[in-house]
C-alpha cells in the first residue's frame, strides 16, 4: 500500500510536467508523438515496447508485472537542430512516463495507472526578418514559445488467461494544454514589442486492446490495437476545432535465444492521416500515416535471480506524422543502449538508456538528439 | 557476509536517490530556442503588423483661452523686436503708506533713505551679449488690460528711470537697483497715485533681436519687489529705522501683434494661455483585437514655431478625465511631451501608445486630450496648428498595431 501511495504521489508530482522528449519536429500539428516506452524499451530502440510490462504501449503486456510496481522516468536530452535559418543547440529535461500498477491479489488480473506523453508541444522558435514601417526599414526578432502538450492518462487492466493468453485492455484520457506565447522585438525602440499569448487545450478519449502470448518454444508474440477518437481543441476555453486521432496497430515478436539473451522486434503503424483534414481546415500543413520498426536485444546476467544486471541494445527507423512542408514527411532513425539492475532483492530497480536519434525531412530540417533516460522503479 | 550485502544495498539506494535528485535538478534547466524560417517552420499565420492613419473627430477640436492669465504664469517676457512677436513688461506695485508702524498701535511719518527695485532674471539667450534691461516710469493707470501700444508709448527717454547691464555670464540672477539722494525722485510715487508706482521694462542688445524672461508676481521666489528704507519720525532713535517691502500687484506681458488664428486652427500658448482640446475616435477593430505597437499624434504647424534660444518650451498632452469642453478636468501627469526647438516647422509628433492602450482597456474614459505649452503663460513660443476643420494639414493619429496572432493554426 505504501508503495502504491508513493507511486500515486509521483504521478501527482509529474501531472503537469510529464511529457516525452521534445523535438523540433513537434512544432507543427499536434506535437511530437510519444509511445509510452519505459527505459528498458527505449534502450532497445523501442523493440521491447510491445512485450515490456513497464511500458504503457501494449495493455496485454501488463500481466508481466509480478508485484505492485511504481516507475518514474526522467529524460534529460541534448539536441542539435538545423533549419534553413541556422543551427540551435538545445537542452531540456522531460518526464516521459510514470506508472503504478500490479496484480490484483487472488485474481488473474493486473491493473495499472499510467501517465505518459501523447504529443509533446514544447518548443521555442526564433526568427528574424526585416520590414518597412512608416517608410523606415528595420529589423525584427520574433520568438514563439510553447510549453505543454497532450498527455495520456491510461487505466489498464490485463488478464492472465489459460494457455498463455495474456490479454489486456486500456482506457485512455487524452488531455493537456499548451501555453503559447509570441514576442516580436523591433530594432527601432519607438515600437513596443509584440507580446501575445494563448492557451490551447486538447481533450479526447481512446481505448486499446492487446495481447501477449508465448508460442511454441522460445517465441512470444505481442499484438495491440488502439483507437483514439478525436481531440477537441480549445483556444482560451473556446472551442476551435476537432482533429481526428489515429488508430494504432502494433505487432511484436520476441525470441529467447538463451536464458540470458532475448531478441525482439516490433512494428507500429499509426493512421495519423486521419488528422490531416482537421489540421488543414484549421490552417495547418497536414499529417500522414506513420510507422516505426525496431529491433533490439537484452542480455541478463542472472536471469533467474533478483540480482545481476541487464545490458540492452537496439535501433529503430520510422516516420513522423506532421509536416513542415506538404510532401516532405519527417523521418527518424536511432540507436540506443542501456543498463539495468535490480536492488534490494528486486524491490527496486534502476534502468538507464542512452539514445541517439536523427530526424530529417528532406526540406532542410534535421535534428540530432541524445537522450539519457533514468527509470527508477519500486516493488514493495 | 550479511554486513557486506547490507552496505552494498545502501550504496545502490544512495545511487538511486542521487540519480533521482539529479533528474529533478536537470529539469530546471532548459534551452529550447531553435532558429527557424517562418513560414514554414512556425505555427500560426505569421505576425501581421499594420500601420494606419486615423482621423480625429471631425470638428471635435477647439482652442480655448484663459487657462493662465496674463501675469499669472511663473514669468513675464521682455524682448527686443523678435521676428515672430515682441514683448514688453509692465509691473505695478501696491500703494506705499505714508506712515510706518513702530508698534502694533503706533505709527509715525518717515523720511526715505533709499529705495531698491529687485528684478529676477529667469532665462535669456546666452548667445546674445551686451544685454541691458531698461526701466521706465509708467502711469499707474495702466493695468493688466494695457495694450502693447499703451506701454510702448510710455517707454521714452523722458520716463527712463535706470537700466541694468546684464552680464554675459548671467543665466539666472537677481538684480537690485538702488536709488538714493536726488535719484529718489525717479522712483517716488507721484501725487495722486495713492503711493503706487508702475515700471515698464524693455530690453536691448545693440541691434540684435533677443529677449529675457523675468520673475512675475506669481513666481514664489522670483517676484519683483520694491523696497523702501526709511527713518521714522519717532523719538526713540533705536526704533526709527524701518523697511517697507512690496511685491508687485500687477506684472503683465504685453505683446505686439498677438496671434490671430482662424477658427479652423488651434492656438496653443500665448497670453492669456490657450489650450487645444483634441478628440479622438478608435475603430472597434483596434479597440477589440489590436495590440498597439506605436501610436503617434501628428500635428502640422501653420507656420514655423519660434522660441527663444536658451528658454526652451515644451508641448504637453494632458489626458482628460471627463469631457466637459473647455472646463474638462485633466490628469496631472502628462501623457506625452514634445520639446520645441528654437525654430521648428516640421510636423509635431507625440508618441502616445500608453494612452491609446489605456483607452482600449478603459471603455468609459473620454478619448480626448488637452494640448498646452510649458511654461504656460510665460513662453516665447506660440504654436498654431491646423485643426480638423482645416482644408489641409489636419491632425492625425498614426497607429501601428499587431493583429491577434493565429495561434491555433497547427
Amino acid at each position: 500500500m505504501r508503495a502504491f501511495l508513493f507511486g500515486a504521489g509521483l504521478l501527482a508530482l509529474t501531472a503537469s510536467t510529464a511529457v516525452a522528449q521534445s523535438s523540433f519536429f513537434g512544432v507543427r500539428g499536434l506535437g511530437f508523438p510519444g509511445y509510452g516506452y519505459s527505459a528498458r524499451a527505449r534502450a532497445t530502440g523501442g523493440a521491447f515496447g510491445m512485450i515490456d510490462p513497464e511500458s504503457s504501449l501494449n495493455p496485454g503486456a501488463l500481466v508481466g508485472v509480478p508485484v505492485i510496481t511504481a516507475t518514474f522516468n526522467a529524460t534529460p536530452e541534448w539536441r542539435w537542430t538545423t533549419t534553413p535559418a541556422g543551427t540551435g543547440n538545445l537542452r531540456d529535461t522531460r518526464f516521459p512516463l510514470a506508472t503504478i500498477g500490479g496484480p490484483i491479489p487472488r485474481t488473474p488480473f493486473n491493473f495499472r495507472i499510467s501517465y505518459s506523453s501523447y504529443a509533446d508541444k514544447d518548443f521555442a522558435l526564433a526568427s528574424g526578418d526585416s520590414l518597412i514601417l512608416r517608410g523606415e526599414s528595420m529589423q525584427v526578432a520574433d520568438t514563439i514559445k510553447s510549453t505543454g502538450g497532450m498527455a495520456d492518462i491510461g487505466l489498464t487492466g490485463a488478464w492472465r488467461g489459460p494457455g498463455g493468453w495474456n490479454i489486456g485492455a486500456a482506457f485512455h484520457f487524452i488531455t493537456g494544454s499548451s501555453r503559447l506565447s509570441l514576442k516580436r522585438q523591433f530594432s527601432d525602440t519607438a515600437y513596443l514589442p509584440v507580446a501575445q499569448q494563448t492557451q490551447l487545450s486538447a481533450s479526447g478519449i481512446g481505448g486499446a486492446i492487446g495481447l501477449v502470448r508465448r508460442l511454441a518454444g522460445p517465441i512470444t508474440i505481442a499484438l495491440m490495437a488502439r483507437a483514439d477518437g478525436h481531440a477537441s481543441i480549445d483556444v482560451d476555453s473556446a472551442h476551435a476545432f476537432n482533429v481526428d486521432l489515429p488508430y494504432t496497430l502494433g505487432g511484436g515478436l520476441a525470441w529467447r535465444v538463451s536464458p540470458k539473451l532475448l531478441i525482439a522486434g516490433q512494428g507500429i503503424y499509426q493512421t495519423w492521416s486521419s488528422a490531416n483534414s482537421g489540421l488543414v481546415q484549421a490552417g495547418g500543413v497536414g499529417s500522414a500515416d506513420t510507422y516505426q520498426a525496431s529491433l533490439g536485444w537484452e542480455y541478463a546476467s542472472h536471469p533467474r535471480g533478483p540480482g545481476g544486471y541487464f545490458l540492452r541494445f537496439g535501433g529503430h527507423y520510422g516516420t513522423l506524422p506532421f509536416y513542415f512542408i506538404q510532401g516532405y514527411q519527417p523521418r527518424e532513425a536511432g540507436i540506443a543502449g542501456g543498463y539495468g539492475t535490480r536492488l534490494g532483492r528486486g524491490r527496486a530497480g534502476l534502468d538507464f538508456s542512452l539514445e541517439y536519434a536523427y530526424r530529417w525531412d528532406n526540406a532542410g530540417n534535421t535534428e540530432k538528439a541524445l537522450l539519457f533516460t533514468t527509470q527508477f522503479s519500486v516493488r514493495p | 557476509m550479511a554486513s557486506s550485502k547490507g552496505s552494498s544495498r545502501w550504496r545502490w539506494v544512495a545511487i538511486a536517490k542521487l540519480t533521482f535528485v539529479m533528474g529533478l535538478a536537470l529539469a530546471c534547466t532548459e534551452e529550447l530556442t531553435t532558429p527557424v524560417k517562418c513560414p514554414p517552420n512556425c505555427p500560426g499565420s505569421g505576425i501581421v503588423v499594420i500601420d494606419t492613419l486615423l482621423d480625429l473627430v471631425p470638428g471635435g477640436d477647439t482652442s480655448f483661452s484663459g487657462y493662465v492669465g496674463n501675469g499669472d504664469g511663473s514669468g513675464i517676457l521682455v524682448s527686443n523686436n523678435l521676428p515672430w512677436a515682441d514683448f514688453r513688461a509692465l509691473i505695478r506695485f501696491p500703494p506705499r503708506p505714508d506712515s510706518v508702524a513702530i508698534n502694533v498701535d503706533t505709527f509715525a511719518t518717515y523720511t526715505i533713505d533709499s529705495v531698491s527695485l529687485l528684478i529676477s532674471l529667469q532665462a535669456r539667450d546666452s548667445t546674445v551679449g551686451g544685454l541691458r534691461l531698461f526701466m521706465y516710469r509708467m502711469p499707474v493707470s495702466l493695468d493688466s488690460t494695457a495694450s502693447f501700444n499703451d506701454v510702448e508709448s510710455e517707454l521714452i527717454p523722458a520716463n527712463l528711470i535706470d537700466s541694468i547691464l546684464i552680464p554675459d555670464s548671467a543665466r539666472t540672477q537677481d538684480f537690485t537697483v538702488m536709488f538714493k539722494g536726488t535719484d529718489l525722485a525717479k522712483i517716488e510715487p507721484a501725487p495722486g497715485d495713492s503711493g503706487r508706482i508702475s515700471i515698464g521694462l524693455r530690453v536691448a542688445a545693440g541691434s540684435r533681436q533677443t529677449g529675457i524672461r523675468i520673475g512675475s508676481r506669481s513666481s514664489p521666489t522670483d517676484a519683483p519687489t520694491w523696497t523702501t528704507f526709511v527713518k521714522a519720525n519717532f523719538p526713540d532713535s533705536t526704533r526709527i529705522r524701518r523697511t517697507m517691502l512690496f511685491t508687485a500687484e500687477i506684472s503683465v506681458t504685453v505683446m505686439a501683434n498677438p496671434p490671430s488664428p482662424t477658427p479652423d486652427q488651434l492656438l496653443v500658448g500665448s497670453l492669456p494661455s490657450s489650450r487645444a482640446l483634441l478628440r479622438f475616435q478608435l475603430p472597434e477593430y483596434i479597440r477589440d483585437s489590436a495590440q498597439i505597437l506605436r501610436a503617434t499624434l501628428e500635428m502640422v504647424p501653420v507656420g514655423p514655431i519660434y522660441g527663444l534660444n536658451g528658454d526652451p518650451a515644451t508641448l504637453q498632452l494632458m489626458q482628460i478625465l471627463s469631457d466637459q469642453g473647455a472646463k474638462s478636468p485633466n490628469q496631472a501627469l502628462s501623457a506625452a511631451v514634445f520639446p520645441l526647438p528654437n525654430s521648428y516647422s516640421d510636423t509635431v509628433r507625440f508618441e502616445i501608445p500608453q494612452l491609446i492602450g489605456l483607452w482600449k482597456t478603459t471603455k468609459t474614459a473620454p478619448l480626448a486630450v488637452f494640448l498646452r505649452i510649458i511654461p504656460e503663460g510665460a513662453s516665447f513660443s506660440i504654436p498654431i496648428f491646423y485643426g480638423t476643420r482645416s482644408p489641409s494639414g489636419q491632425p492625425h493619429l498614426r497607429i501601428t498595431y499587431a493583429k491577434s496572432f493565429d495561434f491555433q493554426r497547427p
